[in-house]
């Protein structure tokens, strides 16, 4: 296809191409689209990060991105104040929440994949089905449930809550993973001695490795960042049970003024995310971008 | 040893409304050592024979029996067979020698040592050994087969199946493994079905073939006899290439006569009942251009498609086109006239109605006085 346009062999070299010009011009096009798009995103990032650093006086009065005067000053104050419990219990729900998602729905994403059995596509539209009601719109009687089990103003309630809301996007997707790796690994795998389990374990579970990827990537940011339900669940305990945007909830609430402390618990609670993400990333991208996994 | 029998073999697929049968009645038996070819058109259940042979499809009914013993309900690693995919199915992230070594791994108590002794003679057998660190992913076509063998020989197997093992390779990469795979077969002896539905495969590599149609086997036997003495028109179209030419004519006395077209009753086919409707076949490499005036029927040559030392001249006689196998260039143009003919012992004779071979020749060429062409192939 590039050689069509790059080299001919009917003299057209010599002179510049209309393709050529309509080649390039698309790239251009292209990069200005993903320079707009990429500016949209990062923009408010970089307008709190540029709050944060500064000191309260500046927040009303500077419109420059780069700060005059920086002062790690709201660093200082917001390090001081709970937010390394929170982020320490975020971590903690959201490590055991992805954690707990992949238990469920691995094994159960292979066995969608390649059992027939009765009932299959019901069962998996009725997941589906449950992955269209929002959260928010069953976030009461949620909440009675779990406070009748005892299960609210605890950390354990939030992680089962989490897995259980989030099964139906995970298996749903890994699932569709699982359906691009051809069979014949697990029959080759059969033949070889394995049972269904091991065929999992030794055979499937590598190539599907960055479909898992996906799951635990998407899973633990929005587990991290998750406000409605960590909120409706834990707000009646304690201060120290609280998760880092609720944390970041009460900064804004108690020190409504202090911009520059919100931003900067804002920015201590995205570098987490940036370093799991940068951390995980050959996965993400392969699992999104790679299809099946050929012989 | 390895003597592989399967006992009326039927399988279906689904329930209710949409049940595919995909195999019926199915009955063969393979000689220890002997290399079978299952051949058939797409859909015809080559694999799902296969997989039932395996033990990675659970039979509907019948059994299959290695060497005297029933296996149709143990599992696949119990029966000792070992399969070759299509598309190779090697371990993504095992390195070839991870791949030969998986199954003994899993399925044997041998030693880290003595498991890498015997990976690395299979790999000096299928010449691989430098391609034993190699992932998968970093192998050509030609390298992942000779693996994915590789995966099969080690374990030894009483049985080998091989599922269109050649298919994703490219012609001439096809030809040299074809060779290559038969050797193999033959030092090893080791009792083998061999899927495919290419019939050079079939006709080159098989001690015997097994031609199916629609889940249901039409004739098994050695390659020639199933093409000089097919049971049944399908089989007779099917193997063969250009495909046999079919007539629609009736028997009138001595001659079966259709539209432009008469040609007499061979002594062996005097017994068909007269006025009766049947098919006469003929290969398109048993018809001979003869003198005008002198032939059985005569032809417009349409198209003319030159092969080089052959070509395929396609005739009209009488509306139905007839393709004949002639010499190379210059032997018809297109256009002309011809008269055409053929030897009593290639007409081949079917039921109008269901298509079984009737009036049947005896032996094969080489077993005659007389000498015939072979049949040609690639
Ligand atoms: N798991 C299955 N569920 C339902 N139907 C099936 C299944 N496997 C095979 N079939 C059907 O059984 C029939 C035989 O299929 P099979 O794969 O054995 O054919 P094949 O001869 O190997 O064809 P090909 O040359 O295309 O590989 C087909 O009609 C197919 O649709
Ligand atoms: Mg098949």
């Amino acid at each position: 296809m590039a050689g069509s346009t790059d080299t001919t062999v009917d003299g057209r070299r010599a002179g510049i191409s209309w393709s050529r010009i309509r080649r390039y011009g698309y790239d251009g096009l292209t990069y200005l689209v993903y320079a707009l798009a990429i500016a949209f995103f990062l923009f408010p990032v970089l307008w709190v990060l540029s709050l944060s650093l500064r000191t309260e006086g500046a927040v009303y009065t500077s419109l420059e991105l780069i700060p005059s005067d920086p002062s790690l000053g709201s660093y200082r104050e917001v390090l001081d104040s709970g937010i390394l419990g929170w982020m320490g219990n975020t971590l903690f729900v959201a490590v055991l929440s992805v954690t707990g998602i992949l238990v469920v729905t691995t094994p159960a994403a292979y066995g969608f994949s390649r059992f027939r059995f009765r009932g299959r596509r019901t069962l998996l539209l009725a997941v589906l089905g449950f992955q269209m009601i929002s959260p928010i719109v069953i976030v009461l009687p949620l909440y009675e449930i779990m406070r009748t089990l005892g299960l609210t103003e605890s950390h354990a309630g939030l992680v089962l809550l989490y897995i259980g809301l989030q099964i139906p996007f995970s298996l749903w997707l890994l699932k569709g993973y699982f359906d691009t790796i051809p069979t014949e690994l697990d029959k080759a795998a059969r033949i070889d001695g394995c049972n269904r389990l091991q065929t999992l374990r030794y055979v499937l579970l590598r190539p599907v490795m960055p479909g898992i990827a996906v799951v635990a990537i998407f899973n633990f940011v929005l587990t991290w960042s998750e406000f409605v339900m960590a909120y409706t669940m834990l707000s009646s305990g304690g201060e120290g049970l609280y998760t880092l945007s609720m944390g970041i909830y009460v900064f804004d609430n108690q020190l409504a003024t202090q911009w520059t402390n919100v931003a900067a618990a804002a920015v201590v609670g995205i570098v987490p995310i940036i370093v799991f993400f940068v951390a995980l990333q050959r996965y993400f991208v392969r699992g999104l971008t790679e299809g099946a996994v050929k012989g | 040893m390895g003597r592989l029998e399967i006992d009326r073999l039927r399988k279906t697929f689904g329930r209710g409304g949409d049940k595919v049968e995909a195999v019926s009645e199915l009955s063969l038996s393979v000689a220890d050592g002997e290399l079978l070819v299952l051949v058939g058109p797409s859909g015809c259940g080559k694999s799902t024979t296969l997989n039932c042979i395996a033990g990675l499809e659970s039979v509907t009914e019948g059994e299959v029996v290695i060497d005297g013993e029933v296996v149709t309900e143990k599992r696949p690693e119990d029966r000792d067979i070992a399969m070759v995919f299509q598309n190779y199915a090697l371990y993504p992230h095992m390195t070839a020698a991870g791949n030969l070594e998986f199954g003994l791994k899993m399925t044997t108590d041998l030693s880290a040592a003595n498991r890498r002794e015997r990976v690395e003679s299979t790999a000096e057998l299928l010449d691989i050994g430098e391609l034993l660190d190699k992932k998968p992913k970093s192998l050509s076509g030609g390298q992942k087969q000779r693996v994915a063998l590789g995966r099969a020989i080690i374990r030894d197997p009483a049985v080998f199946l091989m599922d269109e093992p050649l298919s994703n390779l490219d012609a001439s990469l096809r030809s040299t493994m074809r060779t290559e795979i038969q050797q193999l077969q033959d030092d090893l002896d080791v009792t083998t079905v061999y899927v495919t539905h290419d019939q050079t495969e079939a006709m080159t590599m098989a001690d015997r073939i097994a031609i199916m149609y629609e889940g249901e086997l039409q004739q098994v036997g050695q390659p020639l006899e199933c093409y000089y003495r097919p049971r049944n028109k399908f089989v007779a179209e099917f193997i063969g290439e250009p495909a046999m030419n079919m007539l629609r004519v009736t028997r009138r006395g001595d001659q079966f006569v259709a539209d432009g077209f008469e040609y007499p009753v061979p002594e062996r086919a005097d017994g068909l009942p007269s006025g009766e409707p049947f098919t006469l076949g003929v290969r398109p490499g048993a018809i001979d251009i003869v003198e005008p005036e002198t032939g059985v029927a005569t032809g417009t040559v349409e198209v003319v498609e030159p092969l080089g030392e052959t070509s395929h001249a396609h005739l009209n006689i009488a509306d139905t086109t007839v393709t004949v196998t002639t010499d190379g260039p210059g032997s018809v143009e297109e256009g002309t006239q011809v008269d055409i003919d053929f030897p009593a012992q290639r007409a081949h004779l079917f039921d109008a109605g269901s298509g079984v071979a009737v009036a049947r020749r005896d032996g094969l060429p080489g077993d005659q006085t007389e000498s015939y062409p072979n049949p040609r192939y690639d």
